[in-house]
């Protein structure tokens, strides 16, 4: 009987255990369903910081990397035998990636488009001022990535007269939807007027996030691309107007310390270490033979100037033999940040935009202040408005000379060669379709236009 | 007829062979006459006195005749497919005795129960396709996991081994490929548990894939049944589109108690090493290439090297990488049964070496499976084991080691300079010696059983089972591997899943009499598995931490230096009720009618639940009249089954959009990051498969020649698939179903007792099987949206899954550049991407296996030969060796080249500028048909020559003791002579293990193996 007892109540248990226990549908651990994210500020920030870090994973060197392997500085024997990626488009050839590419930005894009969508549907507690900052730091975040991918996969601003030639897809919505590319014309106008708006509404300060100078700095840039110099100037002015940050002493603004004249960084630690690629691709004390090379017709330019210290930021190797080759030293630590706008880059922008404009003085007084920290105070002055003196010449080279490695040159480059100077890059035209990137095959959808491929040999 | 005369000349030539043996006087003797129970006298029985060498067989009229010395003796009459016969006699000097018997058929084989899921039945009673095997048939021969046993034995089962890497896992298809994106492996069930068994624990990391069946001791199985067809699998519902394999452990079977001690002791070898270039055929080569290029002067070798220091290292790195692997294996297993007690234990150590350098694999795994009859109607069952296995890593593939010593580890490389280890990259040494590099998989599979039988006619049986499995990477890479000026980097992840299943089912006999026998199976099923995981990276490290360490690192509070991940936690539920009625009428009239009814926390409330019935029917034809009279027929059945199956096995959570949460791990600027981690659709649903089912099983002359031939027709519809979408939406892709599959194929096995003559024997086992495979549509979607990519197969409307989609080689012109066909077969000089074509096939015509059992006496002699006919090899990694020249190492078939007009070569002019061959700037675009190979293999899989012991060496202390010496891979036969023709590389995903089976890239060969194994049971 007992027995009996004990069989009957097993076979209630198992049933009561299937009766209830039999669950499909669990609520996410370490995850969330979309609809429950958008709750607090803080969920507003922390998508907005995941933007940031999306932003820092293509800046990361990535971005820097095609553009100077589209451009002059690099040596190219050696690449040839280390990336046949990188040696796709050194060659300016078909470039059609099987792995890296920088799209995560358009994941970025993605985020920034939700973020604004969810702030004009739900307001978690926010003021008024909170809501347009956050709105204007999207659109600060949406207009910088819009903007990178279009100087890669596009020919650039004033390529065509009406600049009706494609863009790339331009996105301002995050709902599930194909499009095409955009012209030209219609991406900057839609960057500058994002970047407009986040000028506008964000704060002076911002710790590593944007804030106003920030947005200001960008503008200058972007209309210094368009060759809009007399924008160029006014923006450019402006951030340098701020007042709070002074230009640092060191050569390497990559080095610690040197962080008093950045604008915007990438924040780097070595938990999320943003300096990987270019460490990767760069570093030489650990390593002598790292891939990326220096070219030689850039180094003999600052050894061959005696004063110029910035020639102690590159090594030879193997001098005057077959095989000798130039690296860079500006990138041997684990870990550093990543300086994307900085006075050194505004004062340059400011003096080719007055050279422009005709203010031959004022465009001097900017150049010096490069100048004189790479060569010493009082060195290599010159009268800008002597005969024979290319003031022009000398602040473009001083900028190719800063901005080695860091991705600047060809996209300056390109910008001569749109507003009508007779530019050549590596013996190709500015403008062969080679120089810029092709989307990949995942594109392709009805009416997507891909790139011409190859024509810059 | 046949068989008569084939009867007639075997037994001449085995008394030719043995006369000598049998013919020694003796003074008594023992003759007479057998027949069978039809009163026909049979030939061939053997007749012997077991334990001796007395024996012989009877003639073709039934008669023989055993000459003896007078004493006791038990006399035994054998004959397949018939019961044994033993006769107790006492025999006189100088008597003769007359012994005849009557033998009758054994009908023991068909009477055999099977596990079908969730039950049992009878083998004659089958109506659905499903092949078994024993655990000695799948464990005789050493392997990576016990899976690989089943290869060339089961018709419609093709397996493609891993490579020789330890722990490397198998691919199994059922029937051909029904599936994309979803996993096409079959549903593994040990013990009544469905299983975790996901072959992307570990991603692809290091090119290698983790086997998650490696933990399960190959010792331990007592049998494995693998289902086919929808009459058989769909019991499993929404899991058996892909087949499902049963695999039931050892348990305790006879009375008291024994032991049995297992060793083998081998060595391993690849099968084939590739020859490649030495350092100065390397720099002529290159120069070669420099100088057709037009170029003067000395070409600048890759990283700078001068000829001087290339020749004077001349590095061999297959040799650095690749030598010889030992494995040793140790089982001792236990058996005791007393009245209501039942136990079963085993523990096994395993190591297994390969010939990599480097890689090891150790297992070492224990097993109790008990049971305890409570009462007359209670009995409860226990099946527990426990494994821990330990990966000894190193990279592979893509990912350097053995690849990069046939890739881009030149011969003009150092291993070594002034400062140590060269750092002239790669150098496959550096990494292997400075790294510390293990994975560890923990797993214990359990399951209770209560088995209640109130009457006899209702049995309910309650189960309840837990599966858990950790798998835990420690990685170690010291600052001078990381070039680090901080410290050293550690990557550890653990994951772990827990998987909990309960089921309850009740039998209940209907009606049992001799004309209807009526069963009917009802039940429910819950499983519950829920995979979590952590993920850090150190890097302020100074050793390895091990698993011991892994508790500290994760207190870690520095995410500055450091970062972790907890990967959002993943639950998969299945919830099912099913149903079985079994009908048998008159004893030959079988019909099964399945259904199951599946939920899944897969797909959203919409789609959730599935329903997927079978229905099948089997007539045993020889029991009908008409055919009783044909005496040659033994057994006939012809069955046949319609069913619908599911596929639900991809990644969850993808019916909803989640998003991650603070406190996960993703910091920027010291701050949390929140994202969205897919995009979600909540209108998936479950790829399903109608199937068609028509069989034929038969067994002739006595049991002699047995067999089975099947048609199958599996059309899979609402096929899992990621979809690629463009970027600029946010996202690269989704889960969405898409197309339509169809699976076609004739499945044909034969047994067949060739030889079965006194102490001789030799039977043959053959299976052969082609399957049509072809993907019918995409729906509205272009190939281009699903994608391929990888391996460079794709997805074709009208073509296979998983196509070779490449531009066609043609010839080498004058110029020794190479000429392709465009798309309209036109004759071009540039390569074209819009030129690719659907060129190769991943799937074979046939494939197969066959093997031969001979005995004689104690000495025991098994071949087995395993094949595959027709398909391609796609040689990808061969368009870098042997294709432009770059910073990879060629092979010496680069020997055959063109070098001037005339010349009649395999492969064009060597060249470093890819204009020459008209391909863009990237070598890797470099896909034609030069690389593409028949597919076609035969080879010896394995050869054992056992010999038992006789027992009176132990003095009759050890039941059996048995020596055999093995060999595997010792032969292989192909037209593909770069590598090994059996090829399952490392995959990305579960769309590329679907269709890119064909594909090697840099993957390391099988491995040859020689062993000697000791059995004992005592």
């Amino acid at each position: 009987m007992k027995n009996q007892f004990f069989k009957y109540s097993l076979i209630c248990v198992a049933l009561t255990l299937i009766a209830s226990c039999k669950k499909l549908e669990f609520e996410p651990e370490n995850s969330t369903r979309a609809e429950d994210v958008y709750k607090t500020k803080e969920d507003f920030k922390n998508v907005l910081n995941s933007c940031y870090d999306l932003f820092g994973n293509q800046m990361n060197g990535t971005v820097q990397n095609f553009n100077e392997l589209l451009g002059d500085n690099l040596s190219g024997i050696q690449i040839a035998n280390t990336s046949l990626e990188y040696f796709a488009i050194y060659s300016r050839g078909t470039i059609s990636f099987r792995t890296g590419d920088c799209f995560e930005f358009y994941q970025g894009i993605y985020r920034a488009n939700v973020l604004l969508e969810k702030l004009k549907e739900q307001n978690p507690g926010f003021t008024d001022t909170e809501v347009s900052e956050i709105e204007a730091e999207c659109r600060f975040l949406r207009a910088w990535m819009h903007w990178e991918m279009v100087k890669l996969y596009a020919q650039p601003y004033d390529y065509t007269s009406t600049n009706t030639h494609p863009g790339i897809p331009l996105r301002l919505k995050s709902e599930y939807v194909v499009e095409i590319r955009s012209s030209v014309k219609e991406v900057y106008d839609q960057i500058l007027t994002d970047l407009k708006v986040a000028e506008e509404n964000l704060p002076l300060t911002n710790g590593n996030y944007a804030n106003k100078t920030a947005a200001q700095a960008l503008l200058a840039k972007v209309y210094f691309q368009m060759h809009d110099y007399e924008k160029a100037w006014q923006y450019s002015d402006m951030a340098l107007a701020n007042g709070s940050y002074t230009l640092s002493d060191s050569l390497n603004r990559f080095a610690p310390g040197a962080s008093s004249e950045v604008i915007f960084k990438i924040v780097s630690q070595l938990s999320n270490n943003k300096s990987g690629i270019l460490v990767g691709n760069y570093r030489s004390d650990q390593n002598p033979n790292p891939p990326f090379k220096i070219s030689k017709e850039i180094i003999d330019k600052m050894v061959n100037d005696t004063t110029d210290k910035r020639q102690y930021l590159y090594k030879v190797y193997k001098a005057n033999t077959a095989q000798e080759y130039w690296v860079t030293n500006k990138f041997n630590r684990d870990v550093f940040d990543i300086p994307l706008l900085t006075l050194t880059d505004l004062y340059l922008v400011r003096a080719e935009s007055q050279a422009e404009r005709g203010n031959i003085n004022e465009a001097y007084t900017d150049l010096m202040k490069i100048r004189e920290r790479a060569h010493g105070i009082g060195n290599r002055t010159f009268d800008p408005n002597g005969a024979g003196v290319n003031l022009m010449d000398s602040i473009r080279l001083e900028r190719r000379l800063e901005f080695i490695a860091e991705g600047d040159r060809v996209q300056q480059l390109k910008r001569m060669g749109s507003q009508g100077e007779n530019v050549k890059i590596r013996n190709a035209p500015w403008n062969c379709p080679g120089m810029i990137l092709q989307f990949p095959a995942s594109f392709k959808t009805a009416g997507f236009e891909f790139n011409i491929e190859g024509g810059c040999n | 007829m046949a068989i008569k005369l084939l009867n007639k000349l075997l037994i001449t030539c085995s008394l030719v062979l043995f006369i000598s043996h049998f013919s020694k006087a003796q003074n008594s003797s023992i003759s007479g006459k057998i027949l069978d129970q039809t009163g026909e006298p049979v030939l061939g029985v053997t007749v012997k006195v077991p334990g001796s060498t007395y024996g012989t067989t009877t003639d073709d009229k039934g008669y023989y005749k055993l000459m003896l010395p007078a004493g006791n003796y038990t006399i035994e009459y054998s004959y397949l497919g018939y019961t044994n016969i033993a006769v107790k006699v006492n025999l006189n000097s100088n008597q003769n005795l007359t012994l005849n018997q009557t033998m009758r058929e054994d009908s023991k084989a068909l009477d055999e129960a099977v596990a079908i899921g969730y039950a049992t039945k009878q083998k004659r009673d089958l109506t659905g396709s499903q092949v078994s095997l024993k655990g000695k048939e799948i464990n005789d021969m050493p392997a990576q996991s016990f899976e690989a046993g089943i290869q060339g034995k089961a018709s419609g089962v093709q397996l493609i081994m891993g490579s020789g890497l330890a722990g490397s896992g198998t691919l199994i298809r059922v029937r051909g490929v029904a599936s994309l994106s979803a996993g096409g492996d079959p549903l593994y069930v040990v013990d009544g548990i469905p299983i975790t068994q996901d072959y992307f624990l570990n991603g692809n990391g290091g090119a290698f894939n983790n086997n998650p069946l490696a933990t399960i001791n190959p010792e331990d199985i007592e049998d494995i049944q693998i289902l086919k067809d929808a009459a058989a699998t769909s019991i499993y519902g929404s899991r058996g589109s892909n087949g499902v394999v049963l695999i039931t452990t050892k348990r305790a079977s006879k009375k008291g108690l024994s032991f049995d001690f297992n060793t083998r002791l081998s060595v391993s070898l690849p099968t084939i090493v590739p020859q490649m270039l030495n350092a100065a055929e390397f720099i002529q080569l290159y120069q070669e290439a420099h100088e057709n290029d037009g170029n003067t002067g000395m070409a600048i070798l890759p990283n700078g090297i001068s000829r001087e220091d290339g020749l004077k290292n001349n590095t061999n790195w297959v040799d650095e990488t690749v030598g010889i692997g030992f494995k040793q294996l140790y089982s001792l297993g236990m058996s005791y049964r007393k009245k209501k007690f039942g136990v079963y234990g085993n523990y096994t150590w395993n190591e297994n070496e390969s010939f990599i350098k480097g890689s090891k694999y150790r297992r070492s795994s224990g097993r109790i499976n008990a049971d305890y009859k409570l009462s007359k109607t209670l009995t409860f069952m226990l099946s527990s084991s426990l494994s821990r296995g330990t990966n000894y890593r190193v990279d592979a593939g893509w990912s350097g080691g053995y690849g990069a010593a046939i890739s881009t580890a030149l011969p003009i490389y150092p291993i070594y300079d002034s400062t140590g280890y060269s750092q002239i990259n790669p150098n496959p040494n550096r990494y292997r010696d400075l790294r510390d590099w293990r994975t560890y998989e923990n797993r214990s599979i359990n399951n209770l059983k209560a088995i209640f039988t109130p009457n006899k006619k209702l049995t309910v049986t309650g189960s309840l089972s837990y599966d858990y499995m950790k798998l835990t990477q420690d990685l170690f890479e010291p600052k001078e591997l990381i070039n680090s000026t901080h410290s050293g980097f550690g990557g550890y992840f653990t994951l772990k899943v827990h998987n909990y299943n309960y089921n309850v089912v009740a039998n209940y006999e209907l009606k049992n009499n001799i004309i209807h026998k009526v069963n009917v199976m009802v039940g429910t099923e819950y499983q519950k598995s829920k995979r979590t995981g952590d993920l850090y990276t150190v890097n302020n490290v100074t050793g390895p931490e091990r698993e011991i360490g892994l508790d500290m690192i994760k207190s870690i509070s520095d995410t500055t230096d450091n970062s972790y991940f907890k990967f959002p936690v993943q639950y998969d539920a299945f919830n099912s009720y099913f149903a079985r009625i079994d009908y048998t009428y008159k004893k030959k009239y079988i019909a099964q009618l399945t259904a199951r009814t599946d939920g899944s926390s897969k797909f959203g409330p919409n789609n959730r639940y599935g329903f997927f019935p079978a229905v099948s029917a089997a007539w045993i034809l020889s029991d009908e009249p008409l055919f009783k009279k044909y005496k040659s027929i033994s057994f006939l059945k012809l069955r046949a089954g319609i069913g619908v199956t599911g596929n639900a096995q991809f990644a969850s959570n993808q019916w909803l959009q989640l998003y991650t949460v603070p406190g996960t791990g993703g910091v920027y600027n010291n701050t949390p990051i929140v994202n969205p981690l897919n995009a979600g659709n909540p209108d998936l649903k479950w790829e399903n498969s109608k199937v068609l089912d028509v069989s034929l099983e038969f067994a002739l002359y006595k049991s002699r020649i047995s067999g089975e031939i099947s048609y199958y027709n599996k059309k899979t519809e609402d096929v899992l698939t990621t979809l690629t979408v463009p970027p600029s939406t946010g996202f690269t892709e989704y889960y969405a179903n898409v197309g339509t599959i169809s699976n076609k194929g004739i499945e044909f096995q034969i047994k067949s007792t060739m030889v079965q003559r006194g102490n001789f024997a030799w039977t043959t086992d053959f299976n052969i099987a082609r399957n049509y495979n072809k993907i019918l549509s995409l729906g509205i979607y272009s190939q281009d949206a699903l994608g391929g990519g990888t391996n460079d197969t794709r997805v074709v409307v009208g073509k296979p899954v998983g196509t070779n989609y490449l531009v066609r080689f043609d010839h080498i012109n004058d110029e020794g550049r190479p000429v392709y066909l465009d798309k309209d077969g036109n004759q071009t000089l540039t390569w074209n991407n819009a030129d690719r074509v659907e060129v190769g096939s991943v799937l074979p015509k046939a494939f197969g296996g066959l093997t031969n059992d001979f005995r004689y006496k104690n000495w025991s002699l098994s071949i087995l030969l395993v094949y595959k006919i027709g398909g391609n090899i796609y040689n990808s990694s061969e368009k870098r060796q042997n294709g432009i020249v770059t910073d990879w190492n060629m092979t010496t078939s680069i020997f055959d080249r063109w070098q001037q007009p005339g010349d009649d070569a395999r492969y064009p002019r060597l060249t470093k500028e890819t204009s020459t061959y008209g391909l863009p700037p990237d070598p890797y675009q470099n896909n034609t048909t030069l690389w593409l190979y028949d597919g076609t293999y035969y080879r010896v899989r394995n050869i054992g020559l056992g010999y038992n012991l006789p027992k009176k060496w132990f003095k009759n202390k050890i039941n059996s003791a048995r020596v055999t010496v093995s060999g595997t891979n010792l032969f292989t036969f192909s037209k593909f002579k770069e590598s090994d023709p059996e090829i399952a590389r490392d995959f990305e995903n579960a769309a590329d293990r679907n269709m890119s089976s064909n594909i090697t890239y840099l993957t390391a060969p099988q491995e040859k193996t020689y062993n000697l194994s000791i059995n004992l049971t005592f």
